[in-house]
This record gives C-alpha cells, sequence and structure tokens, in this order.
C-alpha cells in the first residue's frame, strides 16, 4: 500500500492495450477508488472484546436481576445484528449523511429539554428528562449524539489542518460544548463530561500540538472553581460525599454516600477471585446496592469474580481500545482514522469514569458500564459504535483515495 | 533510522501515546481496585457480611413487684400500641399520597405515568374527600380504642407534628450552615435541600397500653381498610399495676363524731403506692450513656439502654432497683448465607420483694382520701387555715408503719398520690393566699421533712436520762413560763388567760409525757445543752439516710431542696453565752418541744418511736424484704437505761389511757338532733383488743402566705400554721410489746391530736383488718372493685350524724368538757403547743 504517495493506478485495473474510453475510465477510476474489503483486520478485536464483555455483563445482570437477563440478551442480540447492519454499510456514507444526522440529534437532544413536550413523550426520571418513549424501549438521544459528535468531528477535522494551531484547537472545543450544554441540561453530567476526553483523543490523533492541549486542560483545571457552583446540587452533594469519603468521615454514608460506599464495600468484598455466583448474589441483595444490574454492574462484577474479573474487564475493554487504534492504524482514511479513535476514547472514557465511580475515585453519576450495563438503548448503541468500527476496519482505502493524515508533513506547512 | 528496523510516523506515535494513557489509567484504576479488594479485602468482606447477619433482640421480661404477702404490685403485662407514619400524622400528606395512589390504581401505572401532573392531580382529587372520610373515621376509632376523643388524639398529633418539624428545622439549620460554608454555595442559598428525616419516614406510636380485644378490633379495621402501611398495630409491653386501683369501704362509725356517718361507704383510691413503687418512662441521653446497648463497633450490652423504644424506672423503686428489675434481652442471630440461627435465650429481672402490705397501704390511702375528712382543714382540728378561708381544702398526709421486730416498713403512705394529685378534678380551687398549701404529689411520708413538735420529748427524756442529765423519776415544776421576765414566750400551753392561766404543776417524766408539759423539757433541753441535744436526736435517726432498700431518699428530692433527710437542729452557744442572750436560750430550750430548726419525716419518727419500743435498738428502716435487700440492714444500741425506757412508754401509755393525756379525746362542738349545742368529748382510739401507745404534736411554723412577686416569693403577711403528728406503738391487748410504730403527719392540719389521732386510730383499724393486729370489726378486705370513669365526690354526711360539718369553723377548745354532754366541764386538754400566735410573738 502507497502511503504518501502520488495515486497510481493499480495493476490489473487497466488492461495493457485496453481502448480506454471516458466511461471505462470512469469505471476503473471507481474501481480503483472503492475500498478493498479485508476481512482479516483489528475490527474483530472490538467485536470479540465486546461480545466477551456483553457476556460478562449477561452472567453479572443474571447474578442480581436474572429476571431482566433474558431481555439484555434480546438487546445483544439486537445489538449485535445492528453492529451487523452498520459494518456492511460503508462507513464513508457518514461522511456525507453527518450534517443531516447532526442536525437530528441535536434536534432531538433540544427536543426533550422542550418544556411542554407531553410526559407521555419525555418522561422524567428521577428530575432528568434523558428519555424519549419509544413502544419497544425507550431512547436517550445523548447515546446517539455520542456517535453523531464523533462523526461530525472526524469530518471536520479530516478536511482541515488549522487545529495544528491553537486557535484551531478552540474552534472544535467550542463546538464540542453545544452538544455538552444541551446534554448537561438533561441533566446529565456524565455523559456530556465523556466529549471532553473523546475530543482531545481526536484532537491528538489528528495531530495537535501535545503543548495546546496541554494548555487546554490546565486552563479547564484552573476554571474548576468557577464552574463547580454552576452543578446541580445533587451533584456538588455526590462531590462532597466523595471528598469527605476520602476525608475517612461517615456522615454522608446513610445519605448521598450511601451509593458509593456500598459499591466500594462490596467491590472490595469480592477479594481476588471473588465470592461466587450464590454468595455474591446474597452479598449485593442483603446489602441493597442501589443500581446493581445497571450503573453498579462493575461491582457485582467485583464481587463475584474479585479483582481478577475486574481486570479481566478492564483488558477486555482495553484491548476493545487497542482494536479502535489498530483499525485507526490500518486504514489510511483520516475520517475512518479519526472515528475509530473517536469512538476507541468515547468508550474507554465512558468505562474510566463507571468503574472510577464505583472504586471511589470519582462522584457518582448517572454512566453505564458500556456493553455490561443492562439497558437496551445503551447497549445497542455501544454495538453500533462497534458496527462502525468494523465497517472501518474491513474497509481498507483503495490507491485512490484520499492521502493518510500521517502528518509528519504538517510540519512544514503549518508550523 | 535504524535500517532493518520498522519506523513509525508520527501518527502511529500518537495512537501509540493514547494506548499508553489508556493502560496507565486502567494501572490506576487496578491499584485502586487492588486497594480495596486485596489489601482491604477481609475488611471490605466482613463489612459486607454484616447485611447478611441479622440480629432480632429478644425481649426480656422486668421483674415482679411483690408485697410482704407476695401479691403482685407490678409486672410485666403483654399489651398493645398503635403507630401511624408521619404523613398520616400529619394527615393532608397522607391523603394526598393515598388519593394519588388511587388514581394511579385506576387508570393503570403505565398510562399514570404518562399523564401530565396537571392531570394527575386532578384524577387524585376525586380521592381526596374519600381518603379525608377514611383519615377522619379511622381518628375517631383511634380515640375510642385510646378511651380519648378524636380532638385529644389529633392533638396529640399535632405534638409529633410539631415535635418532628422542630427536629427538621434544627437538623436542616445545622446542615445549611455547613452547606453554606463549602466554597460556592453562598451565591445561591436557595438551592439548598433540607434532609429528609427518618422521623418523616417512619412510624409514631399514637396510642398506647390498648387491651388485648381493642388491639384485635383495631388491627381488624385496619386490614379490612387497608391501611397497614400507614397504621400499624404493635406488641408493646406495659408495666400493670394490678393493685393501682381499688374502691375500699371506709366504716363510718369508726370516724370522729364530726364527720361521721352510718354504714360504711366506698371510697375510690387510685395510684396505691405510686410514690414507693414509681412508674416507667423512655429512656433518656443520660440512660444510654450511663449503660449503652452498643457502645463501640459491634459489641453490645444486651441489658443496655437504646435511645428508641426502650424504657427505663422513673423514680421510687423502679428506678432505684432499675439494675435488680431490668433483665437482659435476649438475641437471635441468623446468618442468610449459611442458614444457621443461633439463639441466646433473654434473662428475665429479678423480682422485688417489699416489706409493705398492700392491703394495709391500699387501707391507709382509703383514710387518708380528703372525702373522709380527715385530712381536710377542718374547724375541729383548730386549724387556723380555717380562719383565713381554707376550710375543706384538701391537705397533704403522710403515715408510716414499722413492724418494731423487723424495722420492715409495712405501710408508707403519702396522700395524695400522684394519681390523685394529677386528677384535675380533685385539686383545689386556685387561691392568691391558699395556694402556698400545697396539695402535690410529694412523698411526704419518707421525704417530706417537717418541724416535729412535742412528739420528740420522749426522746428528750430518754437522751438526758442515758446522758446522765437528768433522771426521769425526776420531778419539775411546770410554772407555766419559762423565763420569768417574759411571760409571753416559751410557755406551757395550758398556761393560757382562758385555762386561768393553770399550770401543770410538780411532774415527773411520764407525766410531762402524758400532759405534753412544755416546761418540763425546756428545763431539760436547757441542762442537755444544744449540742447534747442535737447529737441524740441524730442517734434517734433524725437527719439519717435510710437504707436497706431505700437508696433513692439518698438523692435530694427537687421538691424540698436539702431538706429531705430532715435536719437535726445546728449547735447553739454553749450554756453560758445561752445565759447571756434569751434569744440564743430560747432556741435551746425549743428543742425539748421539737420546735426549733429541726425536721424529720414520718418515716423517720416513726422508726424513732419504734427504737423506744426496742429498748434503744436502732435498726434501719426498710421497705425491702430482706431477700431482695442490697445493704444490710445496720443496727445500733444507743445504751438507753432501761428505766427511761419504761418511763417513755409509760408515759406514751399514759398519753392515750389517762384522760389528762393529750392523746386520749379530743373535744368539739356538737349539735343534737333538737338543736341543743353542747360540747362533746371523744375517746381517739376506739380499736379493740389493742394497747396503743402514743404521743400528739402540734407543730407551729411561721408561713408567709399570698401572692408572689416576680423571684417567685411569697410576698403575704407571716401566719403560724401547725402541722398535726402523731406518733405511736400498737399491741395486742395485754402484750408488754407493741408490735408496729405509727406515725402520722398532716401538713398544715391543725391540732395533732385531732387531726393525727384519728387517722392513727384508722390505721390501727386497718392493721386489724389485715388481720396484723388481733380485733377489729367484720369488714372484709379489700374487695377489687372497679372503678367509675370519673370521680364523683361523695354526698355529703347526715346532717344528723354531724356535730361539726366539715368547713364550719369550731375554735379549738382544749381543756374541755370531759364528759359528753357536760359542756363548761373542765377536763383534759388535747392540745400542746408552744406559743400561739395569737397569745405571743416568737422571739
Amino acid at each position: 500500500m502507497s502511503r504518501g504517495g502520488a495515486p497510481s493506478i493499480a495493476r490489473g485495473a487497466v488492461g495493457v492495450g485496453d481502448t480506454l474510453t471516458a466511461a471505462g475510465l470512469r469505471t476503473a477510476t471507481r474501481r480503483l477508488a472503492r475500498p478493498r474489503i479485508s476481512l482479516l483486520n483489528a475490527g474483530w478485536l472490538c467485536v470479540v472484546s465486546a461480545l466477551l464483555l456483553s457476556l460478562i455483563g449477561v452472567a453479572s445482570i443474571a447474578t442480581t436481576a436474572p429476571e431482566v437477563a433474558p431481555r439484555q440478551i434480546a438487546f445483544l442480540c439486537m445489538g449485535i445484528v445492528a453492529a451487523a447492519g452498520v459494518a456492511v454499510v460503508p462507513y464513508r456514507i457518514l461522511e456525507y449523511t453527518a450534517p443531516a444526522l447532526v442536525v437530528i440529534v441535536a434536534l432531538m437532544l433540544v427536543f426533550v429539554l422542550l418544556p411542554f413536550v407531553p410526559e407521555s413523550i419525555v418522561r422524567p426520571r428521577n428530575g432528568a428528562r434523558r428519555w424519549i418513549s419509544l413502544p419497544l424501549m425507550d431512547m436517550q438521544p445523548s447515546e446517539l449524539a455520542k456517535i453523531a459528535y464523533i462523526v461530525a468531528l472526524g469530518v471536520y477535522l479530516k478536511s482541515r489542518r488549522n487545529y495544528r494551531r491553537f486557535v484551531g484547537v478552540l474552534k472544535p472545543l467550542a463546538v464540542t460544548f453545544i452538544p455538552m450544554a444541551l446534554i448537561l441540561k438533561e441533566p446529565d453530567l456524565g455523559t456530556s463530561l465523556l466529549f471532553l476526553p473523546t475530543l482531545f483523543a481526536m484532537l491528538l490523533a489528528a495531530g495537535s500540538r501535545i503543548r495546546h492541549l496541554v494548555v487546554i486542560v490546565a486552563i479547564g483545571a484552573a476554571t474548576i472553581p468557577v464552574l463547580y457552583p454552576m452543578l446541580e446540587p445533587h451533584q456538588k452533594a455526590r462531590v462532597t460525599a466523595l471528598v469527605s469519603q476520602w476525608k475517612g468521615e461517615t456522615r454522608h454514608l446513610q445519605g448521598v454516600g450511601y451509593q458509593g460506599a456500598k459499591a466500594m464495600t462490596l467491590t472490595g468484598a469480592g477479594g481476588i477471585d471473588g465470592v461466587g455466583l450464590e454468595h455474591g448474589r446474597t452479598l449485593v441483595d442483603h446489602n441493597h446496592l442501589p443500581e446493581e444490574h445497571n450503573d453498579m454492574i462493575f461491582a457485582v462484577i467485583s464481587v463475584r469474580w474479585g479483582f481478577v474479573g475486574a481486570l479481566a474487564t478492564w483488558i477486555l475493554f482495553l484491548g476493545l481500545c487497542f482494536g479502535a487504534i489498530l483499525v485507526a492504524a490500518q486504514t489510511n482514511d483520516p475520517f475512518g482514522r479519526l472515528v475509530a479513535i473517536g469512538i476507541g476514547a468515547m468508550l474507554f472514557a465512558q468505562m474510566v469514569v463507571n468503574t472510577g465511580m464505583t472504586i471511589g475515585m470519582l462522584p457518582i453519576t448517572g454512566m453505564t458500564l458500556p456493553f455490561v450495563s443492562y439497558g437496551g438503548s445503551s447497549l445497542i448503541s455501544m454495538w453500533l459504535m462497534i458496527g462502525l468500527l468494523l465497517s472501518i476496519g474491513l474497509r481498507w482505502p483503495q490507491h485512490l483515495s484520499r492521502e493518510a493524515r500521517d502528518f509528519d508533513h504538517f510540519t512544514a506547512e503549518t508550523d | 533510522m535504524i535500517p532493518g528496523r520498522p519506523t513509525t510516523n508520527p501518527f502511529q506515535r500518537r495512537l501509540v501515546l493514547i494506548a499508553g494513557l489508556m493502560v496507565l489509567v486502567v494501572v490506576v484504576l487496578s491499584i485502586r481496585h487492588a486497594w480495596l479488594s486485596v489489601a482491604n479485602g477481609d475488611a471490605n468482606y466482613r463489612a459486607a457480611l454484616v447485611a447478611l447477619r441479622s440480629r432480632t433482640l429478644l425481649p426480656t421480661w422486668r421483674g415482679q413487684i411483690v408485697d410482704a404477702e407476695e401479691r403482685i404490685v407490678a409486672r410485666d403485662a403483654a399489651g398493645y400500641a398503635v403507630e401511624a407514619r408521619f404523613n398520616f400524622v400529619v394527615g393532608s400528606r397522607w391523603v394526598n399520597a393515598m388519593s394519588r395512589l388511587a388514581a394511579e390504581r385506576e387508570v393503570g401505572r403505565a398510562r399514570w405515568r404518562a399523564l401530565p401532573s396537571t392531570e394527575q392531580e386532578a384524577r387524585a382529587d376525586v380521592f381526596r374527600p374519600e381518603f379525608r372520610a377514611v383519615r377522619e373515621a379511622i381518628m375517631r376509632e383511634l380515640a375510642l380504642a385510646g378511651d380519648t376523643d378524636a380532638a385529644t388524639l389529633q392533638t396529640s398529633f399535632d405534638g409529633i407534628a410539631r415535635r418532628v418539624q422542630s427536629m427538621k428545622a434544627h437538623v436542616s439549620a445545622r446542615q445549611y450552615r455547613t452547606w453554606i460554608a463549602t466554597p460556592g454555595n453562598e451565591d445561591d442559598p436557595a438551592a439548598f435541600r433540607p434532609p429528609k428525616l427518618t422521623e418523616e419516614l417512619g412510624f409514631h406510636r399514637v396510642v398506647d397500653d390498648l387491651a388485648a380485644d381493642r388491639a384485635y378490633l383495631v388491627r381488624a379495621r385496619l386490614q379490612e381498610l387497608q391501611l397497614e402501611d400507614s397504621i400499624r398495630v404493635v406488641d408493646s409491653r406495659i408495666r400493670a399495676r394490678p393493685w393501682n386501683e381499688r374502691m375500699v369501704e371506709v366504716d363510718g362509725s369508726t370516724l370522729p363524731d364530726p364527720v361521721r356517718y352510718e354504714g360504711t361507704r366506698e371510697i375510690p383510691v387510685r395510684g396505691i403506692a405510686d410514690h414507693i413503687v414509681g412508674r416507667m418512662r423512655p429512656v433518656w441521653r443520660a440512660d444510654v450513656e450511663r449503660r449503652p446497648y452498643q457502645s463501640s463497633g459491634d459489641a453490645v450490652d444486651l441489658g443496655g439502654y437504646r435511645a428508641v423504644g426502650d424504657r427505663t424506672g422513673s423514680y421510687g423503686l423502679e428506678r432505684v432497683r432499675e439494675d435488680h428489675l431490668r433483665g437482659t434481652r435476649g438475641e437471635r442471630r441468623e446468618a442468610r448465607d449459611t442458614d444457621t440461627i443461633q439463639v441466646l435465650e433473654p434473662q428475665p429481672g429479678d423480682d422485688l420483694h417489699l416489706a409493705i402490705d398492700i392491703e394495709l397501704q391500699t387501707l391507709i390511702q382509703a383514710v387518708l382520701h380528703p372525702d373522709v375528712g380527715l385530712t381536710s382543714a377542718q374547724a375541729w382540728h383548730s386549724n387556723p387555715l380555717v380562719d383565713l378561708g381554707g376550710g375543706g381544702r384538701p391537705l397533704r398526709a403522710a403515715v408510716a408503719v414499722i413492724e418494731i421486730e423487723t424495722g420492715e416498713v409495712r405501710a408508707l403512705v403519702s396522700g395524695p398520690s400522684l394519681a390523685e394529685a394529677s386528677d384535675p378534678t380533685r385539686r383545689p380551687a386556685p387561691d392568691p393566699v391558699l395556694d402556698a398549701v400545697r396539695w402535690s404529689p410529694l412523698d411526704l411520708a419518707a421525704e417530706g421533712a417537717v418541724v416535729p413538735g412535742s412528739i420528740v420529748k420522749p426522746l428528750v427524756l430518754m437522751s438526758a436520762a442515758a446522758a446522765g442529765v437528768s433522771e426521769p423519776g425526776r420531778e419539775i415544776e411546770c410554772t407555766g413560763h419559762y423565763f420569768s421576765h417574759n411571760q409571753t414566750v416559751a410557755r406551757c400551753w395550758i398556761y393560757r388567760e382562758r385555762y386561768g392561766l393553770t399550770t401543770h404543776g410538780q411532774l415527773a417524766g411520764p407525766d410531762a409525757i402524758a400532759q405534753s408539759c412544755n416546761i418540763y423539757f425546756h428545763r431539760v433541753a436547757s441542762e442537755m445543752g444544744a449540742e447534747r441535744m442535737s447529737d441524740w436526736f441524730s442517734r434517734f435517726g433524725m437527719g439519717d439516710v435510710p437504707r436497706a432498700g431505700m437508696a433513692w431518699y439518698e438523692s435530694p428530692t427537687e421538691l424540698i431542696p436539702g431538706h429531705w433527710r430532715g435536719a437535726v437542729p445546728g449547735v447553739a452557744p454553749d450554756g453560758s453565752e445561752i445565759r447571756r442572750s434569751d434569744a440564743r436560750a430560747f432556741r435551746t430550750i425549743m428543742l425539748g418541744t421539737g420546735q426549733e430548726a429541726m425536721a424529720w419525716s414520718p418515716l423517720q419518727a416513726a422508726n424513732a418511736y419504734a427504737t423506744i419500743a426496742r429498748g434503744g435498738l436502732h435498726l434501719d428502716p426498710t421497705i425491702v424484704a430482706p431477700a431482695s435487700r442490697r445493704e444490710p440492714q445496720l443496727e445500733r444500741d444507743l445504751e438507753i437505761p432501761p428505766a427511761a425506757v419504761d418511763a417513755a412508754l409509760t408515759g406514751l401509755w399514759r398519753s392515750v389511757h389517762n384522760p389528762e393525756g393529750t392523746g386520749h379525746h379530743i373535744t368539739h362542738r356538737s349539735v343534737d338532733p333538737d338543736g341543743t349545742e353542747h360540747r362533746r368529748r371523744e375517746i381517739i382510739f376506739t380499736a379493740d383488743g389493742v394497747d396503743v401507745w402514743g404521743k400528739t404534736g402540734t407543730a407551729q411554723e411561721a408561713v408567709r402566705l399570698g401572692p408572689t412577686n416576680e423571684a417567685g416569693a411569697l410576698t403575704g403577711p407571716v401566719h403560724t400554721l401547725t402541722h398535726g403528728w402523731f406518733a405511736g406503738l400498737v399491741g395486742p391487748e395485754g402484750s408488754p410489746e407493741p408490735l408496729f410504730a405509727i406515725a402520722v403527719l398532716v401538713e398544715w392540719g391543725g391540732s395533732g391530736g385531732r387531726v393525727a389521732g384519728p387517722i392513727a386510730n384508722q390505721v390501727i383499724l386497718a392493721l386489724q383488718r389485715t388481720g396484723r393486729l388481733p380485733g377489729g370489726d367484720a369488714l372484709e378486705p379489700i374487695e377489687i372493685l372497679p372503678l367509675p370513669s370519673t370521680w364523683t365526690v361523695p354526698e355529703a354526711p347526715e346532717a344528723e350524724d354531724v356535730a361539726s360539718p366539715t368547713g364550719e369553723q369550731v375554735p379549738g377548745t382544749p381543756g374541755e368538757p370531759s364528759v359528753p354532754g357536760t359542756p363548761g366541764t373542765p377536763g383534759a386538754p388535747t392540745e400542746v403547743s408552744v406559743v400561739s400566735a395569737r397569745e405571743g410573738p416568737r422571739p
């Protein structure tokens, strides 16, 4: 495969002595530009990791809420089918449909916030307007927003090089605040915060200067004291509870810190290799861990399979993310690379937030563990991402594709 | 670049960087997880196991309190209580919640959740009137079950709501202070969310002590209405007092003429022995701190106190013998993971055996009931209160009965009892002047120390003999007054204008006791000196702390701080100084007649007289039977010469049996059916088959009556009122040794002989009725009769039976006719007084 050089006619595309008509040339060009299908690609690593994680999820859900495990299996099947559907479709279609996708998702994000929308359509749960009620399952626009954001950012970054400058980095950062603000308004702080590490990972992969990113992170860290008062009271209470827990205080243990404390206790109770199915179920049931089959599923994994199970989960996530990175490395399509990195970063960030809050390193947020937590909307959207990754991995651009974004030649142009 | 090695471009290096960062994050997460699961895995596992180990406490039983005849005075009994959720207590919250629930059930959950809030409220509105009506109906039924009315119950509910809301305000304020101090919160105080208290979510006890049948009906009704989630009937242990209330027949024919009536009358007696037995109360923080159920960690004291739902003795024996009576809970430990159950059986508390005879206690308490007429201010009692408009006013009274041989207290009665004093229908009408004469639930018999008056005279005689100061047979001439230069103070009670300034003449010790000659005992006291007098009063138990099961008296009562154990007189100057100061001399000689800065309780008085009967052997009085006693009963020999004891007993005998004795009879004005008015003499002690030794005492005390100022001090004029005392001994007729010592006190009651003497006679009749003394009338022992729901005042006695109706002013007339129907004949006086407020001021 040629990298960085001028496009060339592939061997065998046009035979020697063939009469080269205009129509034939167009056909030959299309054929040369058509991605080559490569069944042996890193996308399967993502598929396998996601599948194993999903199975761990089903087993964990069956530990504490066996009655919903069949539904999760059904969701998994739907997710796999959806992923397969996405995988067979050339992902570059998204390049052209990205604007429409962004508009649709943005409208959906605004829609759930509209106060006059009847509660039969947008039913608040625990004070949050995140779900649109559908016949089979409720849908979270923010889940679709993750995909749309990655696609839109990929489209934006693939055709530009100004993010090598500091100002150029600020533009996608500013755009990122739009979905973040809408999702934060739901409110869903955890999901909205996933966009920032995704942005930084994609900028890093796209070739932004590291020092620019570091400066932005530093500025962001410096503005935390200013931004903190803007949080909702319950969000601040969770932060307070976490800090209190770090200090060894017990005053929030029966209140806002209850969920975090129970999750930590059960996580630690699993020891090295866990307590097994029955005892684990007993421990989780009688400790009344809230959201045990959903946001707190990692605690169930830990108590059932112990540190080994948790480590295996993290390794599978690393495998998934490494698969996404390898997919990005294998393809020379800038859009595909950026989308692959974006998906890997998004999933990894969500995993870190979820497992971090379970083990008491981050404040409690309503965040599912990808592929593992119970929930159709979340699981299917995750598998859509896997399908997208597989689609990228399956299609290696041919000789007439756009040059790869290796940005080692950016220096002369932009610096 | 090294030839042959694969090269990487910047993009690939960035990917490696991203992958490296991911690995780094996972390593950090893993370290944290390892800290939880490997380093602290055991601790977290134990913490998680706590939820699997259920610990159920098994209730224990408090020990029974039984009397000297093994009759149960207090015991634990099964009972029931009604508890309601806080939203039901508040009312509107419950109606709202139930209406919404009903509306949701009507439309289905899925549809309900799809409805907008406004429509949900509209649908719930349909059910609100119905649930309001249900709540009102339940309130009425609960009120009926709890023997109250709905308005009273609602008041109770309001109190619960106020208490929880006050608690919430307190907790919220505290949390708000912490919250607002957090950086960033000060800009938006409205963002603070008050906490939800457990008390807002849980149940509150609204009806207590529910009988089983009513509890069943309430529970059935709640099940019928499907309200068990809001209101529930729970098991509740109650402290039953089988002898708390009784109806007692009092024989009117044994009463003094002014209050005598035909046949018997039923007197409702409430709160029997409640001063002694005490009551239960919810635990306070101090109780939990003293003996916590769980102090730290998992270690528990199964006998310890829990802050919620636990009870302890409030006062009396329930309080003092708390550790004796309180049992140890059992425990049922269940491990859900291993399906193992361990049961530690509860240990019931020990029974407490009293020396008290509860039947005797009941009979005596009936006698002290104001309706009988012996403990209310009456003219024939020579009570100065009557002149102040206090005729008929109920007075506090007390009786102590001690078995001489053992020192065991067979009855210790204070009237009114706590239950009687808390009955608003019995409370005297407010009076700005007379309210200082309190009718409150003081345990007068044990804690109400007052000036003893003349009942100390036998002790003075014995003390002087033991000290070698004055032989009991020594004769002293009663000159009518002690100071030759001042005849208005320190006079003998008989030395009055209306008696012709007569005197007792030459008297020996026994007759001085019998006739209660003041001059004799002034003289002896002067020769003894204040220091020796004080010392001897102490030896007889004045100012002493009763022990042997009566330890609660070791703590001062709040009603008479510092005065509770009685007070021995202070040490006065020596004789030479006395001679230089009439005032100081006056104080010393007054000790001989029990009229100085000294005080004791009826219990101490009875025990001092029991000491006389034992020939000078002092025993600690004990209210607890030997089986339940914590401390040994101490005894000490006062080493009193037998001749002095004999002289004292002779004097006490003559006081009751000789017409000249102050305890022999009372005289009062009587009106015959034909309207003829004449003076009538009545023998005080009428019981057959017994011998009585006794001494009356009328102890003066200067009291300021009237309204109080801002500091709470009384501001009215000073009046001299008198406490009526009788102390004596009683035994079978012909027996040289009495069996029981009796002390009677009627606070502000007037003449001791007139007010306390007839009560002592009733006590003796009660001793006979309970079989503790031979003889007695035909009345059956106390029957358990249902008490009327509201107390009714018995009708006034028939006019022809009452010569001096209650409240009628009959001036005290000591020395009046000794023969009934012969007015004007000089007779034996019944009164002993030191100085009359009308006849001469105190120095």
